[in-house]
């Protein structure tokens, strides 16, 4: 049920004897549900918990209803959002599968895992964008590429994310009241919340944030006045980690004249909703280094480039200590 | 009369009297054409050979060029709305590119430049496409440019749908670029880790590499391959078998060496067995060029499929053009081979080549045709 795509689950509708025009308003109203909560978080919430045979088959269901309202408002902005929403939630999923389920999840999207290596092209088309996938350091030989259960675990959604996407595109000879769902959903949805995300980092957690950015909220936090510089680093930080805009106010709120209509101007443009509409990302950790910006380096810092993948790589290990 | 005209009238009569075979999927290809430039129009389309010939008989570029990228509307612009289906997977190895001790101008070539391509064109195929990409040597095509150059073009159906993203995967793995040593030589609790001689890609290889120049190596080599010094070079060797040994199942720790050491040995043994590759060329998905069986303008010469690139002679192997005897006078002293051949110019003495060679003279602005 978690993988409302796999074969059993449309197996399971077919044998449910399940048809679109019939669908009931509650289980439009889930699916409704089911797809904003995705374009906004960034990760589709599934209640795995979903207790008795009727609500089971009401989670398994909106998902293809879900895909087809979201195909159906024709918006490549929310298409784009709702594809990695759902891939994101499978990826958290697939991280807590034992590995007959990862690989059994590969075959049917179509990996050929052979002796846990596949062909180098497709292991190309769906790469993460993680220095963990980079093929330079992968182990290639005779055309494969040897993958471990958490190479596949991030190529699936990878996949999963471009078909959604491909598919979502297409026009569909659906029910007219899709296209009702539709025109809610793009009236409905908050696009900012969406926006914050690029990368999606689901449920923004300070806990994971790395040191040389807890550092500066411990700055903005003290009440002494903060240079421009770091202003900006947090900011673009807190932004791109899909914290909303009044949450990163309040940090900034105890820094010596603070106004909130300026702070808050000044957050949307980093985010590109104001001016040039260029979104920032905060520099990398040579440029921290540079700016005199880069504080209690830890382990994890040896590893990564840039403060972003800290918190991702810190999200997906939570605290588990890292070898150097 | 004008180099130009010259040129003009050699490549006329020659495209009157040869067919220029249609690249694969000529009706999914770009082309591109130019007389001054390489490119002075570009988005053009031909459905087939016919149309393709009758275009280079009726305009005669000095250059055509076709994508490497098929498309469901070639002829459309701007580019998005070609609708981009994919790519061949192109590696161009140019003689401009690499550093060489030539003496000779910027715009000729000799035997030092064109091995120095050759040789790097050659380690691509043998050292990466073919053992770790996994081609066959019938997916590499090796097109000589007509010019100063080779590319590889790789039309299997499963690279064409690789990106951007993909491309540079691949150019980055070739050239070890963002290869992290730290990665892959580290400390697990007490132990130092690292590569087996069998294990897969970079790592593999490396540790191949250094076992083998331990192994056989001398105190100077393995200093200069792993950039260590000499008295550490000396102390591996004293404990030669023990560390060969120990690499061969991946225990890094038979010599005292700190990871930090082994790591740069492993980078530095990377970057010395990587292949130096233009990296634009392969990443753009919307390349033009040049189309095979055409007349490179600047040479005379003709861009070609490589069947054996080991027995390609530069020189020789693309002369295609006549012999009819054309008077020349030169415009600078120098020597030049073709064919089998070396044409000693001398300036402002008049004589008379063979038509390929006045061409290849003119071009190069070495001659200007008398007459």
């Amino acid at each position: 049920m978690k993988y409302p795509f796999s074969g059993a689950t449309k197996e399971l509708a077919k044998w449910l004897n399940f048809d679109m025009a019939s669908a009931s308003p509650m289980l439009l109203d889930r699916a409704k549900q089911r797809a904003i909560e995705g374009i906004e978080s960034g990760r589709v919430a599934v209640d795995t918990k979903a207790k008795g045979e009727k609500f089971l088959i009401m989670e398994i269901l909106s998902y293809p209803l879900a895909k087809i309202m979201v195909a159906k408002t024709k918006d490549k902005f929310l298409i784009g959002k709702y594809a990695e929403a759902e891939a994101s939630a499978f990826h958290s999923f697939l991280m807590n599968e034992p590995d007959d389920v990862v690989e059994s999840l590969a075959k049917e999207f179509g990996f050929d895992v052979e002796d846990e290596a596949i062909q180098f092209t497709d292991y190309l088309k769906y790469l993460p964008r993680d220095e963990d996938y980079k093929l330079v350091n992968s182990p290639l030989s005779g055309g494969k590429v040897r993958v471990g259960r958490d190479a596949i675990a991030g190529l699936l959604p990878e996949k999963l994310k471009a078909e959604l996407e491909k598919s979502l595109r297409k026009d569909m000879d659906v029910p007219l009241i899709f296209a009702t769902y539709a025109e809610e959903i793009k009236k409905e949805v908050n696009r900012d919340k969406a926006f914050h995300t690029k990368e999606d980092f689901g449920t923004v957690e300070v806990e994971y944030f790395p040191p040389c950015i807890k550092a500066l909220i411990a700055d903005a936090q003290s009440g002494q006045p903060m240079a421009h510089q770091p202003r900006f680093v947090l900011a673009s930080f807190l932004v791109n980690v899909g914290m909303p805009v009044e949450q990163i106010a309040e940090i900034f709120s105890s820094t010596p004249n603070y106004n909130a209509k300026k702070t808050r101007y000044y957050i949307e443009y980093t985010m590109g909703k104001r001016g040039s509409g260029t979104k920032y990302s905060p520099p990398s950790c040579d440029k921290m280094v540079f700016y005199g910006l880069c504080r209690g380096k830890d382990a994890l810092c040896s590893r990564i480039k840039h403060p972003l993948s800290y918190y991702s790589r810190r999200k997906k290990i939570g605290n588990k200590r890292v070898h150097t | 009369m004008e180099t130009s005209e010259f040129i003009h009238n050699v490549l006329r009569s020659y495209y009157s009297s040869h067919t220029v075979p249609a690249p694969p999927d000529i009706a999914e290809r770009e082309f591109g054409a130019g007389v001054d430039k390489k490119i002075d129009w570009r988005h053009m389309s031909f459905m087939n050979e016919q149309q393709l010939n009758a275009y280079l008989r009726a305009n005669v570029p000095f250059y055509i060029s076709y994508s490497a990228g098929y498309y469901e509307f070639p002829e459309a612009r701007p580019m998005q709305k070609k609708n981009w289906l994919g790519a061949d997977l192109i590696f161009d190895f140019d003689a401009d590119e690499y550093e060489t001790n030539c003496t000779h101008p910027k715009n000729m070539v000799c035997d030092i430049c064109m091995g120095r391509v050759k040789e790097e064109c050659i380690k691509v195929m043998e050292e990466f496409l073919i053992p770790e990409f996994g081609f066959e040597k019938k997916d590499l095509h090796v097109m000589f440019s007509g010019n100063r150059g080779y590319h590889i073009h790789i039309r299997r159906e499963d690279v064409r749908e690789l990106d951007q993203n993909a491309r540079k995967e691949i150019i980055d793995y070739i050239t070890a670029s963002g290869l992290k040593p730290e990665r892959h030589i580290r400390r697990v609790g007490k132990r130092l880790v690292g590569p087996k001689p069998s294990d897969w890609g970079w790592p593999g290889k490396v540790a191949r590499r250094i076992s083998a120049e331990i192994s056989s190596g001398s105190e100077k080599s393995i200093a200069r391959i792993m950039g260590v010094s000499p008295a550490t070079a000396r102390k591996i060797l004293a404990k030669k078998e023990a560390v060969v040994g120990g690499i061969a199942h991946g225990d890094w720790d038979q010599v005292s060496l700190s990871p930090k050491t082994w790591q740069r040995a492993f980078g530095l043994v990377a970057v010395g067995m990587s292949a130096d590759v233009d990296r634009a060329v392969t990443m753009d998905t919307s390349r033009l060029i040049r189309l095979p069986n055409s007349i490179h303008g600047g040479t005379g010469l003709v861009a070609c499929e490589v069947p054996d690139i080991e027995r390609f002679a530069y020189y020789k192997d693309p002369v295609v053009l006549g012999d009819g005897e054309v008077r020349v006078i030169p415009t600078a002293t120098m020597d030049i081979p073709l064919k089998d051949k070396v044409f000693e110019l001398e300036k402002g003495k008049q004589t008379s080549l063979p038509e390929y060679a006045a061409f290849y003279c003119a071009a190069k602005g070495l001659v200007k045709i008398w007459g």
